[in-house]
Protein backbone atom coordinates (compact mmCIF):
# COMPACT_ATOMS: atom_id res chain seq x y z
CA UNK A 1 0.00 0.00 0.00
CA UNK A 2 2.95 2.51 1.25
CA UNK A 3 4.48 1.61 -2.12
CA UNK A 4 1.80 2.23 -4.12
CA UNK A 5 0.62 5.23 -2.77
CA UNK A 6 3.80 6.63 -1.20
CA UNK A 7 4.93 6.31 -4.93
CA UNK A 8 2.60 8.61 -6.08
CA UNK A 9 2.41 10.84 -4.30
CA UNK A 10 6.09 11.96 -3.41
CA UNK A 11 8.28 9.99 -6.29
CA UNK A 12 8.84 11.04 -9.69
CA UNK A 13 10.63 9.80 -12.53
CA UNK A 14 14.11 9.19 -12.04
CA UNK A 15 13.82 9.66 -7.77
CA UNK A 16 15.74 6.90 -6.35
CA UNK A 17 14.71 3.91 -3.65
CA UNK A 18 17.56 2.67 -1.70
CA UNK A 19 16.96 -1.35 -0.61
CA UNK A 20 19.52 -3.47 0.64
CA UNK A 21 20.19 -6.81 -0.38
CA UNK A 22 18.75 -8.72 3.41
CA UNK A 23 15.37 -7.50 2.57
CA UNK A 24 12.41 -9.75 2.18
CA UNK A 25 11.01 -10.02 -0.97
CA UNK A 26 7.74 -8.49 0.51
CA UNK A 27 10.15 -5.04 1.36
CA UNK A 28 11.51 -5.90 -2.32
CA UNK A 29 8.69 -6.52 -5.31
CA UNK A 30 6.11 -3.64 -4.08
CA UNK A 31 8.31 -1.38 -4.53
CA UNK A 32 9.81 -2.94 -7.88
CA UNK A 33 6.43 -3.31 -9.29
CA UNK A 34 4.92 0.76 -7.84
CA UNK A 35 8.49 2.20 -8.75
CA UNK A 36 8.77 0.54 -12.60
CA UNK A 37 5.04 2.26 -13.15
CA UNK A 38 6.58 5.65 -12.34
CA UNK A 39 10.07 5.37 -13.79
CA UNK A 40 11.44 5.76 -10.29
CA UNK A 41 14.98 3.79 -9.52
CA UNK A 42 15.70 1.21 -7.39
CA UNK A 43 19.89 1.43 -6.14
CA UNK A 44 20.87 -1.30 -4.28
CA UNK A 45 22.38 -0.15 -0.53
CA UNK A 46 25.92 -1.97 -0.03
CA UNK A 47 26.36 -3.90 3.17
CA UNK A 48 28.22 -4.77 6.02
CA UNK A 49 29.07 -8.76 5.28
CA UNK A 50 27.09 -9.73 7.77
CA UNK A 51 24.33 -8.35 6.28
CA UNK A 52 23.36 -5.07 8.27
CA UNK A 53 23.44 -1.30 7.06
CA UNK A 54 26.78 -0.01 7.59
CA UNK A 55 25.97 3.98 8.22
CA UNK A 56 29.10 4.97 6.57
CA UNK A 57 27.98 2.84 3.48
CA UNK A 58 24.60 4.50 3.99
CA UNK A 59 26.22 8.48 3.95
CA UNK A 60 28.07 7.07 0.39
CA UNK A 61 24.95 6.11 -0.69
CA UNK A 62 22.87 9.31 -0.30
CA UNK A 63 23.31 10.75 -3.63
CA UNK A 64 21.22 13.44 -5.77
CA UNK A 65 17.58 11.98 -6.11
CA UNK A 66 17.37 9.36 -2.98
CA UNK A 67 14.17 10.09 -1.91
CA UNK A 68 13.51 7.16 0.35
CA UNK A 69 15.20 4.16 2.23
CA UNK A 70 12.90 0.78 3.04
CA UNK A 71 14.81 -0.92 5.21
CA UNK A 72 14.18 -4.39 8.07
CA UNK A 73 14.41 -3.48 11.44
CA UNK A 74 15.86 -6.75 12.18
CA UNK A 75 16.54 -9.92 9.41
CA UNK A 76 14.62 -12.72 9.08
CA UNK A 77 17.91 -14.12 7.79
CA UNK A 78 20.52 -13.69 10.48
CA UNK A 79 18.20 -11.93 13.23
CA UNK A 80 20.62 -9.40 13.10
CA UNK A 81 19.37 -5.88 14.06
CA UNK A 82 20.16 -2.18 12.32
CA UNK A 83 20.60 0.78 14.06
CA UNK A 84 17.31 1.42 12.77
CA UNK A 85 17.62 5.12 15.14
CA UNK A 86 21.02 6.06 13.46
CA UNK A 87 19.66 5.56 9.90
CA UNK A 88 16.67 7.52 10.37
CA UNK A 89 18.57 9.80 11.59
CA UNK A 90 20.78 10.28 9.18
CA UNK A 91 17.81 10.18 6.36
CA UNK A 92 16.20 12.56 8.42
CA UNK A 93 19.14 14.57 8.10
CA UNK A 94 19.13 14.11 4.54
CA UNK A 95 15.46 14.80 3.66
CA UNK A 96 15.72 10.86 2.78
CA UNK A 97 11.64 9.23 3.80
CA UNK A 98 12.46 5.81 6.19
CA UNK A 99 10.02 2.96 5.66
CA UNK A 100 11.05 0.15 8.34
CA UNK A 101 9.85 -3.47 7.67
CA UNK A 102 9.45 -4.41 11.42
CA UNK A 103 8.04 -7.82 10.92
CA UNK A 104 11.14 -9.64 12.79
CA UNK A 105 11.30 -7.10 15.66
CA UNK A 106 7.67 -6.63 16.93
CA UNK A 107 7.09 -10.21 19.07
CA UNK A 108 10.75 -9.78 20.27
CA UNK A 109 11.18 -6.35 21.77
CA UNK A 110 9.66 -3.48 22.86
CA UNK A 111 9.20 -0.67 19.83
CA UNK A 112 8.56 2.96 19.97
CA UNK A 113 8.06 4.19 16.64
CA UNK A 114 7.49 7.83 17.81
CA UNK A 115 11.33 7.48 19.39
CA UNK A 116 12.51 5.41 16.29
CA UNK A 117 11.26 8.45 14.15
CA UNK A 118 10.68 6.49 11.01
CA UNK A 119 8.09 7.78 8.88
CA UNK A 120 6.54 4.20 8.01
CA UNK A 121 6.68 1.21 9.88
CA UNK A 122 4.72 -2.22 9.22
CA UNK A 123 4.76 -5.58 10.72
CA UNK A 124 2.27 -8.88 9.61
CA UNK A 125 0.24 -9.99 12.56
CA UNK A 126 1.17 -13.80 12.21
CA UNK A 127 4.78 -12.67 13.61
CA UNK A 128 2.81 -11.45 16.62
CA UNK A 129 1.36 -14.48 16.88
CA UNK A 130 -2.18 -12.99 15.14
CA UNK A 131 -4.01 -14.57 12.55
CA UNK A 132 -2.64 -15.12 8.95
CA UNK A 133 -3.66 -11.94 6.54
CA UNK A 134 -3.87 -8.94 9.24
CA UNK A 135 -0.95 -6.23 9.69
CA UNK A 136 -0.54 -3.05 10.70
CA UNK A 137 1.11 0.13 9.50
CA UNK A 138 2.25 2.71 10.87
CA UNK A 139 2.87 6.22 8.93
CA UNK A 140 3.03 9.97 9.45
CA UNK A 141 -0.24 11.77 9.38
CA UNK A 142 1.06 14.36 7.51
CA UNK A 143 2.01 11.69 4.82
CA UNK A 144 -0.69 9.54 5.10
CA UNK A 145 -2.93 12.71 4.63
CA UNK A 146 -1.12 13.26 0.94
CA UNK A 147 -1.00 9.88 -0.11
CA UNK A 148 -4.07 8.76 -2.66
CA UNK A 149 -6.23 5.66 -1.82
CA UNK A 150 -4.80 2.39 -2.49
CA UNK A 151 -8.19 0.89 -2.95
CA UNK A 152 -11.88 1.87 -3.50
CA UNK A 153 -15.13 1.07 -1.99
CA UNK A 154 -16.52 0.38 1.73
CA UNK A 155 -15.95 3.05 4.53
CA UNK A 156 -13.14 4.63 2.50
CA UNK A 157 -15.54 7.05 0.95
CA UNK A 158 -16.78 10.13 1.87
CA UNK A 159 -19.08 10.50 -0.87
CA UNK A 160 -19.59 9.02 -4.18
CA UNK A 161 -20.77 10.57 -7.87
CA UNK A 162 -20.21 9.30 -10.53
CA UNK A 163 -17.92 11.78 -11.53
CA UNK A 164 -15.66 12.34 -8.60
CA UNK A 165 -15.36 10.98 -5.18
CA UNK A 166 -13.83 12.07 -2.10
CA UNK A 167 -12.35 10.56 0.88
CA UNK A 168 -13.16 9.58 4.29
CA UNK A 169 -10.57 10.46 7.26
CA UNK A 170 -7.30 8.16 8.18
CA UNK A 171 -7.65 5.93 9.07
CA UNK A 172 -10.65 5.14 7.25
CA UNK A 173 -9.61 6.03 3.71
CA UNK A 174 -7.04 3.07 3.73
CA UNK A 175 -9.06 0.70 4.51
CA UNK A 176 -11.43 -0.17 1.40
CA UNK A 177 -13.87 -3.01 1.43
CA UNK A 178 -15.18 -4.98 4.38
CA UNK A 179 -13.06 -4.99 6.87
CA UNK A 180 -11.28 -8.29 8.63
CA UNK A 181 -13.28 -8.02 11.55
CA UNK A 182 -12.84 -11.45 12.92
CA UNK A 183 -8.61 -11.49 11.89
CA UNK A 184 -8.16 -8.16 13.74
CA UNK A 185 -9.88 -9.04 17.09
CA UNK A 186 -7.58 -12.23 16.96
CA UNK A 187 -4.81 -9.58 16.37
CA UNK A 188 -6.07 -7.44 18.99
CA UNK A 189 -6.19 -10.47 21.49
CA UNK A 190 -2.47 -11.80 20.61
CA UNK A 191 -1.22 -8.02 21.53
CA UNK A 192 -2.96 -9.12 24.76
CA UNK A 193 -1.23 -12.60 25.28
CA UNK A 194 1.99 -10.58 24.11
CA UNK A 195 1.60 -7.61 26.64
CA UNK A 196 0.86 -10.20 29.40
CA UNK A 197 4.37 -12.33 29.05
CA UNK A 198 5.68 -8.95 28.88
CA UNK A 199 7.98 -7.69 25.74
CA UNK A 200 11.23 -7.38 28.59
CA UNK A 201 10.63 -10.91 30.08
CA UNK A 202 10.28 -12.54 26.11
CA UNK A 203 13.74 -10.72 25.25
CA UNK A 204 15.22 -12.27 28.53
CA UNK A 205 13.57 -15.45 27.95
CA UNK A 206 14.85 -15.69 24.44
CA UNK A 207 18.30 -14.02 24.84
CA UNK A 208 18.93 -17.12 27.13
CA UNK A 209 17.79 -19.62 24.38
CA UNK A 210 19.61 -17.71 22.14
CA UNK A 211 23.04 -18.65 23.74
CA UNK A 212 22.23 -22.06 24.64
CA UNK A 213 21.42 -22.37 20.79
CA UNK A 214 24.31 -21.16 19.47
CA UNK A 215 26.40 -22.84 22.21
CA UNK A 216 25.62 -26.31 20.89
CA UNK A 217 25.41 -25.74 17.60
CA UNK A 218 28.86 -24.40 17.03
CA UNK A 219 29.39 -27.81 18.08
CA UNK A 220 28.47 -29.62 15.28
CA UNK A 221 30.77 -30.74 12.75
CA UNK A 222 31.67 -28.71 9.25
CA UNK A 223 28.73 -26.57 10.37
CA UNK A 224 28.43 -22.71 8.46
CA UNK A 225 26.59 -20.48 10.91
CA UNK A 226 25.41 -17.27 8.86
CA UNK A 227 23.77 -15.11 11.71
CA UNK A 228 26.43 -14.74 14.63
CA UNK A 229 23.36 -14.10 16.53
CA UNK A 230 24.03 -14.97 20.05
CA UNK A 231 22.15 -13.91 22.73
CA UNK A 232 19.92 -11.93 20.10
CA UNK A 233 16.48 -12.80 18.58
CA UNK A 234 16.87 -16.91 18.65
CA UNK A 235 16.81 -17.99 15.10
CA UNK A 236 20.65 -19.59 13.59
CA UNK A 237 20.57 -19.50 10.11
CA UNK A 238 23.37 -22.21 9.09
CA UNK A 239 24.45 -25.08 6.85
CA UNK A 240 26.45 -28.41 6.69
CA UNK A 241 29.15 -28.26 4.81
CA UNK A 242 29.18 -30.65 1.99
CA UNK A 243 25.43 -31.41 2.93
CA UNK A 244 22.17 -29.88 0.69
CA UNK A 245 19.94 -27.73 3.22
CA UNK A 246 16.83 -29.98 1.77
CA UNK A 247 18.02 -32.98 2.61
CA UNK A 248 18.51 -31.94 6.57
CA UNK A 249 15.09 -29.89 6.45
CA UNK A 250 13.48 -33.29 4.81
CA UNK A 251 15.22 -35.41 8.04
CA UNK A 252 14.60 -33.06 10.41
CA UNK A 253 10.98 -33.03 9.09
CA UNK A 254 10.79 -37.15 9.59
CA UNK A 255 12.00 -36.64 13.25
CA UNK A 256 9.49 -34.25 14.12
CA UNK A 257 11.47 -30.71 14.09
CA UNK A 258 10.22 -27.99 11.67
CA UNK A 259 13.39 -25.70 10.53
CA UNK A 260 12.95 -23.77 7.37
CA UNK A 261 15.03 -24.57 4.32
CA UNK A 262 15.34 -22.42 1.19
CA UNK A 263 16.45 -18.66 0.20
CA UNK A 264 13.91 -17.52 3.50
CA UNK A 265 11.96 -15.39 1.01
CA UNK A 266 15.31 -13.22 0.90
CA UNK A 267 16.80 -14.21 -2.42
CA UNK A 268 19.39 -11.52 -2.89
CA UNK A 269 20.82 -12.15 0.79
CA UNK A 270 21.71 -15.69 -0.59
CA UNK A 271 24.14 -14.04 -3.33
CA UNK A 272 25.43 -11.47 -0.31
CA UNK A 273 25.81 -14.68 2.17
CA UNK A 274 27.65 -16.55 -0.61
CA UNK A 275 25.10 -19.95 -0.50
CA UNK A 276 22.22 -21.28 -2.86
CA UNK A 277 20.06 -21.87 0.03
CA UNK A 278 19.94 -21.74 4.07
CA UNK A 279 18.83 -23.86 7.09
CA UNK A 280 17.05 -21.76 9.93
CA UNK A 281 16.35 -22.63 13.10
CA UNK A 282 13.53 -19.94 14.85
CA UNK A 283 12.98 -20.42 18.30
CA UNK A 284 10.85 -18.34 20.50
CA UNK A 285 9.80 -17.87 23.89
CA UNK A 286 7.85 -20.49 24.44
CA UNK A 287 10.83 -22.92 23.34
CA UNK A 288 12.71 -24.73 26.25
CA UNK A 289 16.03 -26.03 26.50
CA UNK A 290 15.51 -29.49 26.50
CA UNK A 291 13.68 -28.80 22.72
CA UNK A 292 17.04 -27.13 21.58
CA UNK A 293 19.48 -30.10 22.66
CA UNK A 294 16.84 -32.56 21.08
CA UNK A 295 16.89 -30.52 18.08
CA UNK A 296 20.76 -30.78 18.22
CA UNK A 297 20.18 -34.92 18.45
CA UNK A 298 18.13 -34.44 15.94
CA UNK A 299 20.64 -32.84 13.08
CA UNK A 300 23.45 -34.94 14.06
CA UNK A 301 21.12 -38.07 13.12
CA UNK A 302 20.47 -36.75 10.02
CA UNK A 303 24.07 -35.27 9.49
CA UNK A 304 24.52 -38.95 10.17
CA UNK A 305 22.14 -40.51 7.64
CA UNK A 306 23.50 -38.40 4.78
CA UNK A 307 26.98 -38.38 5.47
CA UNK A 308 27.15 -42.98 4.88
CA UNK B 1 6.82 -55.42 -17.17
CA UNK B 2 4.36 -52.55 -17.02
CA UNK B 3 4.36 -49.22 -15.18
CA UNK B 4 2.33 -50.43 -13.24
CA UNK B 5 4.28 -53.78 -12.03
CA UNK B 6 7.02 -51.64 -11.81
CA UNK B 7 5.34 -49.13 -9.14
CA UNK B 8 4.04 -52.67 -7.38
CA UNK B 9 7.54 -53.57 -7.11
CA UNK B 10 8.77 -50.34 -5.50
CA UNK B 11 5.81 -50.47 -3.21
CA UNK B 12 6.63 -54.11 -2.22
CA UNK B 13 10.38 -53.06 -2.06
CA UNK B 14 9.71 -50.42 0.58
CA UNK B 15 7.48 -52.53 2.40
CA UNK B 16 10.53 -54.42 3.68
CA UNK B 17 11.04 -50.92 5.93
CA UNK B 18 9.46 -50.27 9.43
CA UNK B 19 11.73 -47.25 10.57
CA UNK B 20 11.67 -43.60 8.79
CA UNK B 21 15.61 -43.59 8.62
CA UNK B 22 15.76 -46.92 7.29
CA UNK B 23 13.81 -45.82 4.37
CA UNK B 24 15.59 -42.42 3.74
CA UNK B 25 18.88 -44.31 3.37
CA UNK B 26 17.12 -46.79 0.87
CA UNK B 27 16.15 -43.65 -0.91
CA UNK B 28 19.37 -42.24 -1.04
CA UNK B 29 21.19 -45.56 -1.87
CA UNK B 30 19.23 -45.73 -4.90
CA UNK B 31 20.05 -41.79 -6.30
CA UNK B 32 23.76 -42.78 -5.50
CA UNK B 33 23.20 -45.69 -7.99
CA UNK B 34 21.97 -43.81 -10.60
CA UNK B 35 23.94 -43.18 -14.02
CA UNK B 36 26.10 -40.80 -13.52
CA UNK B 37 24.60 -37.51 -15.99
CA UNK B 38 27.07 -36.18 -18.59
CA UNK B 39 28.20 -32.97 -17.06
CA UNK B 40 27.01 -31.04 -20.85
CA UNK B 41 23.53 -32.55 -19.65
CA UNK B 42 23.23 -30.42 -16.66
CA UNK B 43 22.09 -27.66 -18.32
CA UNK B 44 19.69 -24.74 -17.93
CA UNK B 45 17.54 -26.38 -20.75
CA UNK B 46 17.50 -29.49 -18.70
CA UNK B 47 17.00 -27.97 -15.17
CA UNK B 48 13.54 -28.28 -13.75
CA UNK B 49 12.57 -24.95 -12.24
CA UNK B 50 10.70 -24.93 -8.99
CA UNK B 51 12.85 -27.23 -7.31
CA UNK B 52 14.04 -26.21 -3.49
CA UNK B 53 17.26 -28.29 -5.10
CA UNK B 54 18.74 -28.88 -8.42
CA UNK B 55 17.45 -31.00 -10.39
CA UNK B 56 18.59 -31.54 -14.33
CA UNK B 57 16.22 -34.06 -16.43
CA UNK B 58 17.27 -35.42 -20.26
CA UNK B 59 15.99 -37.55 -22.31
CA UNK B 60 16.26 -39.57 -25.67
CA UNK B 61 13.70 -41.57 -27.63
CA UNK B 62 14.74 -45.17 -28.76
CA UNK B 63 12.75 -47.65 -30.02
CA UNK B 64 9.69 -46.19 -29.29
CA UNK B 65 10.51 -45.92 -26.11
CA UNK B 66 12.17 -42.89 -23.81
CA UNK B 67 14.83 -43.02 -21.46
CA UNK B 68 15.42 -40.20 -19.00
CA UNK B 69 18.46 -39.28 -17.17
CA UNK B 70 18.81 -37.03 -14.21
CA UNK B 71 21.05 -36.16 -11.39
CA UNK B 72 20.53 -33.99 -8.86
CA UNK B 73 22.66 -31.82 -5.84
CA UNK B 74 20.64 -33.37 -2.59
CA UNK B 75 20.94 -36.73 -1.85
CA UNK B 76 17.10 -37.50 -0.96
CA UNK B 77 16.07 -35.41 -4.14
CA UNK B 78 18.47 -37.57 -6.36
CA UNK B 79 16.71 -40.66 -4.64
CA UNK B 80 13.27 -39.50 -5.34
CA UNK B 81 14.11 -38.73 -9.25
CA UNK B 82 15.99 -42.26 -8.66
CA UNK B 83 12.43 -44.10 -7.68
CA UNK B 84 10.86 -41.86 -10.73
CA UNK B 85 12.87 -43.17 -13.59
CA UNK B 86 12.73 -46.58 -11.86
CA UNK B 87 9.07 -46.33 -13.39
CA UNK B 88 8.83 -44.20 -15.92
CA UNK B 89 12.52 -44.66 -18.31
CA UNK B 90 12.47 -46.93 -20.77
CA UNK B 91 9.09 -47.10 -21.26
CA UNK B 92 6.83 -46.33 -24.38
CA UNK B 93 6.06 -43.06 -24.21
CA UNK B 94 2.41 -43.13 -24.73
CA UNK B 95 2.37 -45.54 -21.14
CA UNK B 96 4.40 -42.69 -19.37
CA UNK B 97 2.02 -40.21 -20.92
CA UNK B 98 -1.15 -41.92 -19.10
CA UNK B 99 0.35 -43.30 -16.31
CA UNK B 100 -1.33 -41.90 -12.97
CA UNK B 101 1.42 -42.45 -9.84
CA UNK B 102 0.01 -44.07 -6.86
CA UNK B 103 3.05 -45.44 -5.11
CA UNK B 104 4.16 -41.78 -3.73
CA UNK B 105 1.35 -41.96 -1.15
CA UNK B 106 1.93 -45.91 -0.31
CA UNK B 107 4.98 -45.62 0.82
CA UNK B 108 4.50 -42.78 2.87
CA UNK B 109 6.18 -40.50 0.97
CA UNK B 110 3.23 -37.42 -0.31
CA UNK B 111 4.68 -35.32 2.49
CA UNK B 112 7.68 -34.60 -0.36
CA UNK B 113 4.23 -33.81 -2.62
CA UNK B 114 3.13 -31.19 -0.59
CA UNK B 115 5.94 -30.22 2.28
CA UNK B 116 6.89 -27.56 0.44
CA UNK B 117 5.01 -25.23 -2.53
CA UNK B 118 8.70 -25.30 -4.12
CA UNK B 119 9.34 -29.15 -3.81
CA UNK B 120 10.22 -30.61 -7.17
CA UNK B 121 9.00 -33.90 -7.04
CA UNK B 122 5.10 -32.90 -8.90
CA UNK B 123 7.36 -30.67 -11.62
CA UNK B 124 9.78 -33.82 -11.73
CA UNK B 125 6.43 -35.72 -12.75
CA UNK B 126 4.93 -33.12 -14.84
CA UNK B 127 8.24 -32.65 -16.62
CA UNK B 128 8.42 -36.44 -17.22
CA UNK B 129 5.37 -36.80 -18.87
CA UNK B 130 5.29 -33.21 -21.17
CA UNK B 131 8.95 -34.92 -22.46
CA UNK B 132 6.78 -38.00 -23.45
CA UNK B 133 3.92 -35.85 -24.93
CA UNK B 134 6.35 -34.39 -27.15
CA UNK B 135 8.20 -37.63 -28.87
CA UNK B 136 4.77 -38.55 -28.74
CA UNK B 137 3.57 -36.10 -31.19
CA UNK B 138 6.73 -36.41 -33.55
Amino acid sequence: MVANSFTEAFLKSGDVVLLGEMEHHSNIVPWQLACKKRGVKIKKLNLKNNGTVDLKMLKESIVEGVKLIACQHISNVTGLQNDIEEIVRICKKNNIYTFIDGAQAIAHQEVDVQNIDCDFYCFSGHKCFGPTGTGVLYGKQELLNAMPPYMGGGEMIESVSLKTSSWNRLPYKFEAGTPNIAGFIGLGQAFLYLKKIGLNEIQKLEKELSIVLYNEIKKINNIIIYSENEGGVPICTFNIKGLHGYDLGALLNEQGVCVRTGHLCAQPSTHLLNTNSFIRASLCFYNTKEEIYSFIERLKRANQILSK
Amino acid sequence: MTLKEREQEIIADFNFFHEWDEKYEYIISLGKELSPMEPGLKSVKNLIKGCQSNVWLSSYFKNKKVVFCADSDALITKGLVALLLKIFSDAPAKEIALFELSFVKSIGLDRHLSMNRSNGLVKMIEKIKKISLNYLKE
